[in-house]
Formats: structure tokens, C-alpha cells, sequence
């Protein structure tokens, strides 16, 4: 063997091990069937598997795949089809063993957030998000790495996230910028695929309907409303074919004449003329263009938005338009919210459920009421102590500190524990799980645990 | 410094340090002239901090760039003028502008990524500019930006020092754009949305920092942005802009607890306050004008509720109101005997 084939033979062992350890993508699994029957769903949804037929790949197939792999484009996620194609070598029970002891430790105190799909509450929720994974892959190319001796790098942009939506109800996740929480919206709207996890809506686990007639269905009752209204909508297309879009692609009107009195009076229902479906986006301001967005958002009827940032571009005279059209809309249609901002105001203003997430994880997930009453949670309470606040003029708390450090490499233990006074060993080693403190509150830190957050 | 000992220090007769008269900026183009700043009047004294506050377009950025003389072409001032120190700045022109600039009148800039040169390191900036503006020795310079990066709370100044702006993260450049602001000691900073590319508890730093530096160094502040919660935690007084026009001006905490004007009032009711259990906010329908197409009479006068004749047709100045001074026939009342001078009140 000559010594570039052992590098090689070397650094795909590598690869894999450090697939498996960095992402312990098997492992989060329940069950080792389950992996299997996650992965065939996966690749069912690849478009290039579609011809290889679903299920578990031919082992022939796996090492090319493997380098491409390897090979592909920076900041590719990791799909699941991807953790199926390491070769079963590690011993599946022993796997599934510390799968299940990680989950049931995980859960084992939150129970109430993740026992939606069995035995949950009355109502099911809307939507249900369990453990969810997702994983970008930053590594320099295979070549560079191998001539570098450097190891895959891992950027875990959302790690072992879970909350459930009832329906009618809007949810809010928080967060600065790169705390993950626009991973989690493409996520459930399938513009990323989960590394693990399970996203289910409506009893329905995305990831196993594979037949596309079913999640066609499927999507047709879920949309997604964009940040910045300047760059979701086509310049080159009539609003009225902007909205009349996904009618069209759904198929849910072939008569134009009817498509055209739909997008009219959607048109009107967000508040613009019937007569704008004429005009191009450019001559609409940023609140207006907004509103097309969330017509286009309505017009195939959704049940369930997410709202990704929808007023952050915009001033606040019209984010105040656009936050009551929205609640509006909610009224009327019963819509359901997945509420994306980091302004907390603006999700007091509209959320019943808030989850604060850093840095890929939740760290606190409350009724709305508690908390902003109640913020246990110290990176909760420095966010809340941002807020500039236009009676409590120059109080804020010395509280702030420090900045979001490089996902890329999160600190050990809490990821918060650099910003946070509270920090002490354990913070540092070990990292905290979610667990309930009564009222429908969880808390992911050692100090609220330990009653260490009383001063 | 206390507002009151401004506003004494206003009404007093001491000449202030910046003082606006009658500013008008105009945008020649195809379809006619747009005036994107109109009539607009104010004054800073020594040490205060002015919030200028408005939706986008409102023109508060270009009437910082027209302090500073930084139009972009074909943008002009007009008519109006621009004291410094009682001496008039707006003509300057070439190399008297630029001793200025820098020396007695820093910027801040929104974005610190692109207002840093990436191929220069943090000392450099510093270093240059303190060489180009004070009587320095270049080592002097160098342990003066030594202690001004401390001074911004940047961790090991000393290593810190050589390295190049990429390095740092985006409240650590903001930062440093601070000390660079600061390091030829100007007597007023203007500060374009300082806050507005950062995370909200980097933006908290930041405010609280600059907000301490001004204090400790007599600088005054014209800090420019579209968020009233920073403005109320920061400034002294606040001007809020609307279409080109300022439509209230006055103590911050006046501003913030009794609006007068019909635009403020819409502006502070359109924001989620904690806490406050409002089932719906308040929201001024419609949008601004575009400078092409600026009503008569009283520029907000389309969205405004309580909109009258006199509205539609004449368009109103600064006048008393309450504590504060706006620019709506409201309260022509107030001050009835002395429309007329009541506007020139505030550039004197």
C-alpha cells in the first residue's frame, strides 16, 4: 500500500470518526431500526437516490459516496443519508444503549415537552420538534485537510432542540444572531435537512413521508414569511403572479379568472388594493412588500407560518402595521406561528410560548408571561437587560457582558458560561440539560438547579 | 451634565457649539429638484448628546453627512447655514474641510467592518489620524492609541494593537472605531446608527461606553438613529425628522413621556413596550412620502388624525408645545403674537 492510499484509508477513518463523535448522529437515535428506516427516508428524498431506490444503500455504493461527500461544498448539512452510508462497524446495540440513556437523561426531566406523538396532552400540538440536529459541515476540502493533517469541522447550528407548537398559538424563539434559531425555521419549511431530530406536524413525521404526492400535501399547509422583503420577491414577476404562485404550483385553481379573484382578495385582506396585483414589487415600499409576502404566504391557505425576522427590516411605525396585520390574520384564520426575532418587545407583543436559544441550544422555554415576569435563565436575564427602555432611562444592569463566541468552537460544558457570573466548575464542565421548574418553565442551567441564582 | 443646565446653558446666550440655520439640502435629477432636507434648524451645546430620530428617508443621516460636509454629488446644500463655534462651515471646501474633519468633527459610521481599512491594523488608524491632526510624536501617538483602546474596553491592548480590523469581532471594531472617533479629542461626534449592525447585548455595550466616554471627554454627540429606546437611555435632548422636516424637538424625557406632535405620539405608541399589556399597538397608517411627492402644507398632514384646513395649506414651524417644540398647527395657540420668530428660536 502505497503511503498516499493509507493517508487516504486514514483520513476517511477519521472522517467517520469524527462524523460519529462530533455529531453522535447515530447515536441520538432511539433505536438502531430507526436510524436505518431515518436514512432510507433520507435518501428517498435525495433527488439523486431516487433512481437507487430508497431504503438501506448497496454497500458498493457507499465509499465514492463517502469522498463526495467529503468533497462537497463548505457548509453542505449533513443529511441523513449521509449518517447512513457509515458502515455499521461500531456496534449498533452498544450505540442504541447510550442513545437511549443520553435521551432518557435528557428528557427524563422534561417530559411533558416530548412525549407529544404518544401519550401528550388532550390536543396534540400543531407542530412538535424533537431533538432537533443540524449540522454544517466546514471543513477545508478533503485535500487540503489531508495534506494539513487537520480533522472535519463541525458546525453544530442547532443542537438537540425541542418544543412543541399547540395550535392557534404563536411561539417565539429569541436569540442573537448565530445562536441558530433561522436554522430551526428552514428546518420545519425543509430547506435544510435535519442531521437528527424529528419534526412533526400534525401527527405526521416529516422526515417518513417519502411519497412526494403525500408531502405535497403535506406542505401545502405550512409557508414561510421572510425577513427582508426587498430580496424574497421576484423583480421581474407582477405582484399578482408573485401570490397567484403557490395556488399554481399546488394546483389548487386552474381557472385563471378564479386565480385572479383569489389573489384580489388576498390583496385586500392584507390591507393593499386589488388594483396593485398590476404593479411590480419595486414600486412598493418595505412595509407594503411585506404584506404581498404574507398574501403570498396565505394564498395556499397554511395552517401553520413561520415567520422568519418578518419585521426586521422595516421602521417601527410600520413594523407596528405589519405585527397587528399579522395578529389580525391569526384571529381570523386561526393561523398557528413559529415567531422568529431578537427583539423581545416585539415578541412579548406577540407570542404566548417563548423559547431563548444560545448558541444552537434552548436555554429557557416559558409562557411569554413568565417570562419576561420571571426570567430565570441568566442569558435570559442579560437579554432582558438590553431592552433600552424608554422609562428606565440609563439603568441597565452591568449585567451585559462579552460577546456570542465562534459556534465553530463553543466553550465545554454551558456554551454561556464565559458571559455569565454564575459559572462555576461544573458550568465549565459539564453541560446543562433542560429541566422544568413548574409552571410549563424549563431551564437549561447547573446554577437554577442548584438554587445558586438567588442573590 | 444635567439637561437643565443645558437647556440654561441654551437659553443663555452662550454661543453653542453646533448651531444649524435653515439647512436645505437639495438632489437635483430628472424629474425636478427633491429637497431632501427643508428648512431644518437646530443647535448642540458643549457636551450634549442630541438624538436625531425618524423612519428611513427621514433625511437624519444627510444631515449628518452635511455637517461634516460628506454630500455625495450631486447633493448640495442650498441655502442655510452651519456654525461651528459661531464660525460658518458650511462652504468649506478641500484641505480646510478636511483639517476640520477628524480634529473637531468625528464620525461614527454604521457598519464598523467597512468604515476600518482592512489593510491597515488598528494602530495604524489610530497612529495616522492622531499624527495627521495633533503635534505628536509617533510614539507618542502610538502609547496615546495604547490607552485609548483600554480606555474602550478592548482586552490586551497590547497585543491587540497590531492586529487588522478581520480580527476582531463586530463589537470589538465598533469599538475601536470609537477610540479612532475619539483619538484627535473632537468637540462633537456625529454617530450614524452606531448600534444598528450589532446584537442587541453588544448594542448595550456600546451605548453604555459611548454614552461614559462623551461624558468623560466634553464631547458632544449627534447620535443618529431610528430606535427611541436608544435615544431615550442616551440622549439629552431629541429631534425627531419626518419627510426632511423636524417635527419635534425637545428634552428626552418630555419627548418620551408627552409628545406633541401628532407623528411622535404615532412613533412612540408603534413601539412593543415590556410589560405594557396592549393588545394592539398603535400604528400610523400609510407610509412616508417620497421626496418626489411631499404634500403640501404639513408634510404628515395625510396620516395624521387630527388634520385640519390650515394642515393642508400652510406648512407650520417650531413652535412651543408643552415642554417641547413642535412643528404643528396644534399648538398655534400657545404661542399666538409670536409665530413668526418662534422658529428662528432654536438656531440662535
Amino acid at each position: 500500500m502505497s503511503i498516499i492510499e493509507r493517508a487516504l484509508a486514514k483520513a476517511k477513518q477519521e472522517d467517520r470518526v469524527a462524523v460519529e463523535k462530533a455529531e453522535g448522529l447515530a447515536h441520538r437515535q432511539e433505536e438502531a431500526g430507526r436510524s436505518m428506516d431515518l436514512a432510507g427516508g433520507g435518501e428517498a428524498r435525495g433527488h439523486e437516490a431516487e433512481s437507487g431506490g430508497g431504503g438501506d444503500g448497496a454497500g458498493a455504493g457507499r465509499s465514492p459516496a463517502v469522498v463526495g461527500a467529503g468533497l462537497r461544498a463548505n457548509a453542505a448539512p449533513v443529511s441523513p443519508s449521509f449518517v447512513g452510508e457509515t458502515p455499521p462497524t461500531v456496534a449498533a446495540p452498544v450505540a442504541a444503549l447510550t442513545a437511549e440513556r443520553a435521551q432518557s437523561a435528557r428528557l427524563g426531566t422534561a417530559l411533558d415537552a416530548t412525549t407529544c406523538a404518544s401519550s401528550g396532552p388532550a390536543v396534540p400540538p400543531l407542530l412538535c420538534v424533537e431533538d432537533l440536529c443540524c449540522a454544517f459541515d466546514v471543513s477545508k476540502p478533503f485535500l487540503n485537510r489531508l495534506l494539513e493533517r487537520e480533522p472535519r469541522r463541525w458546525l453544530k447550528a442547532v443542537d438537540g432542540v425541542s418544543f412543541e407548537i399547540p395550535r392557534g398559538e404563536t411561539f417565539a424563539l429569541v436569540g442573537e444572531s448565530g445562536c441558530g434559531k433561522s436554522t430551526v425555521a428552514r428546518l420545519i419549511v425543509g430547506l435544510y435537512e435535519p442531521s437528527a431530530g424529528r419534526i412533526v406536524f400534525d401527527g405526521h413525521d416529516l422526515a417518513r413521508v417519502t411519497r412526494s404526492a403525500e408531502r405535497q400535501k403535506l406542505r401545502r399547509r405550512f409557508q414561510m414569511i421572510f425577513q427582508d422583503p426587498y430580496a424574497s420577491l421576484n423583480p421581474r414577476w407582477r405582484v399578482e403572479r408573485i401570490i397567484a404562485e403557490p395556488i399554481r404550483v399546488f394546483g389548487l385553481e386552474r381557472d385563471e379568472r378564479k386565480i385572479h379573484a383569489g389573489v384580489a382578495e388576498l390583496l385586500s385582506q392584507v390591507g393593499m388594493s386589488p388594483a396593485d396585483g398590476t404593479k411590480y414589487p419595486h414600486e412598493f415600499s418595505g412595509g407594503q412588500r411585506q404584506r404581498i409576502c404574507i398574501a403570498r404566504a396565505l394564498a395556499n391557505r397554511p395552517e401553520f407560518l413561520v415567520c422568519d425576522e418578518p419585521t426586521s427590516a422595516l421602521d417601527v411605525s410600520v413594523q407596528a402595521q405589519i405585527l397587528n396585520l399579522m395578529r389580525d390574520l391569526q384571529d381570523e384564520l386561526g393561523l398557528t406561528y413559529l415567531f422568529i426575532s431578537h427583539d423581545l418587545a416585539v415578541v412579548r407583543h406577540m407570542a404566548n410560548r417563548v423559547g431563548v436559544m444560545y448558541l444552537g441550544r434552548i436555554a429557557e422555554i416559558a409562557d411569554s408571561r413568565t417570562l419576561f415576569a420571571r426570567p430565570r435563565h441568566p442569558y435570559t436575564r442579560m437579554l432582558l437587560a438590553t431592552i433600552p427602555s424608554l422609562a428606565m432611562r440609563g439603568q441597565r444592569a452591568d449585567l451585559v457582558r462579552g460577546e456570542v463566541p465562534n459556534p465553530i468552537t463553543p466553550p465545554p460544558g454551558c456554551s454561556f458560561h464565559p458571559r455569565c457570573a454564575l459559572a462555576d466548575e461544573r458550568c465549565r464542565r459539564e453541560a446543562p440539560l433542560l429541566r422544568a421548574l413548574g409552571g410549563g418553565q424549563q431551564v437549561a442551567c447547573h446554577a437554577v438547579e442548584e438554587g445558586r441564582d438567588h442573590e | 451634565m444635567s439637561v437643565s443646565h443645558i437647556e440654561q446653558m441654551n437659553a443663555g446666550g452662550g454661543v453653542p457649539l453646533l448651531s444649524v440655520r435653515h439647512l436645505r439640502v437639495e438632489f437635483p435629477s430628472r424629474r425636478g429638484m427633491l429637497v431632501a432636507i427643508d428648512d431644518v434648524s437646530f443647535a448642540i451645546a458643549r457636551g450634549e448628546v442630541l438624538g436625531v430620530v425618524g423612519e428611513s428617508g427621514a433625511g437624519k443621516s444627510l444631515t449628518g453627512a452635511a455637517i461634516i460636509g460628506l454630500l455625495e454629488p450631486p447633493g448640495r446644500i442650498a441655502s442655510g447655514e452651519i456654525l461651528l463655534d459661531g464660525e460658518p462651515i458650511h462652504a468649506l471646501r478641500g484641505e480646510a474641510m478636511r483639517r476640520l474633519r477628524g480634529r473637531r468633527i468625528a464620525m461614527i459610521f454604521q457598519d464598523p467592518l467597512t468604515s476600518l481599512n482592512p489593510l491597515y491594523t488598528v494602530g495604524q488608524h489610530l497612529v495616522e489620524t492622531m499624527l495627521t491632526h495633533l503635534e505628536l510624536s509617533p510614539a507618542a501617538a502610538r502609547k496615546r492609541a495604547l490607552a485609548l483602546l483600554d480606555e474602550v474596553g478592548i482586552p490586551a491592548p497590547a497585543q491587540r494593537i497590531d492586529h487588522y480590523p478581520h480580527q476582531f469581532s463586530g463589537g470589538m471594531r465598533q469599538r475601536v472605531v470609537i477610540a479612532l472617533a475619539l483619538c484627535a479629542e473632537p468637540e462633537l461626534i456625529i454617530a450614524d446608527e452606531p448600534t444598528t449592525a450589532l446584537d442587541v447585548s453588544v448594542q448595550a455595550q456600546i451605548i453604555a461606553l459611548l454614552r461614559r466616554l462623551c461624558r468623560q471627554h466634553h464631547t458632544a454627540v449627534m447620535l443618529i438613529t431610528h430606535d427611541m429606546g436608544v435615544i431615550a437611555e442616551t440622549a439629552d435632548r431629541v429631534a425627531v425628522m419626518y419627510a426632511g422636516r423636524l417635527a419635534e424637538i425637545g428634552p428626552v424625557a418630555e419627548v418620551v413621556r408627552a409628545p406633541a406632535h401628532p407623528y411622535t405620539r404615532g412613533l412612540m405608541g408603534s413601539i412593543p413596550v415590556l410589560g405594557a399589556g396592549v393588545e394592539r399597538l398603535v400604528q400610523i397608517d400609510g407610509a412616508m412620502p417620497r421626496l418626489s411627492a411631499i404634500p403640501s402644507g404639513c408634510a404628515f398632514n395625510p396620516r395624521c388624525g387630527e388634520a385640519f384646513a390650515r394642515c393642508r395649506s400652510e406648512r407650520p414651524g417650531l413652535m412651543p408645545a408643552g415642554a417641547t417644540r413642535a412643528a404643528c398647527w396644534l399648538y398655534a395657540g400657545d404661542c399666538e403674537g409670536l409665530s413668526a420668530p418662534a422658529r428662528d428660536e432654536e438656531g440662535a
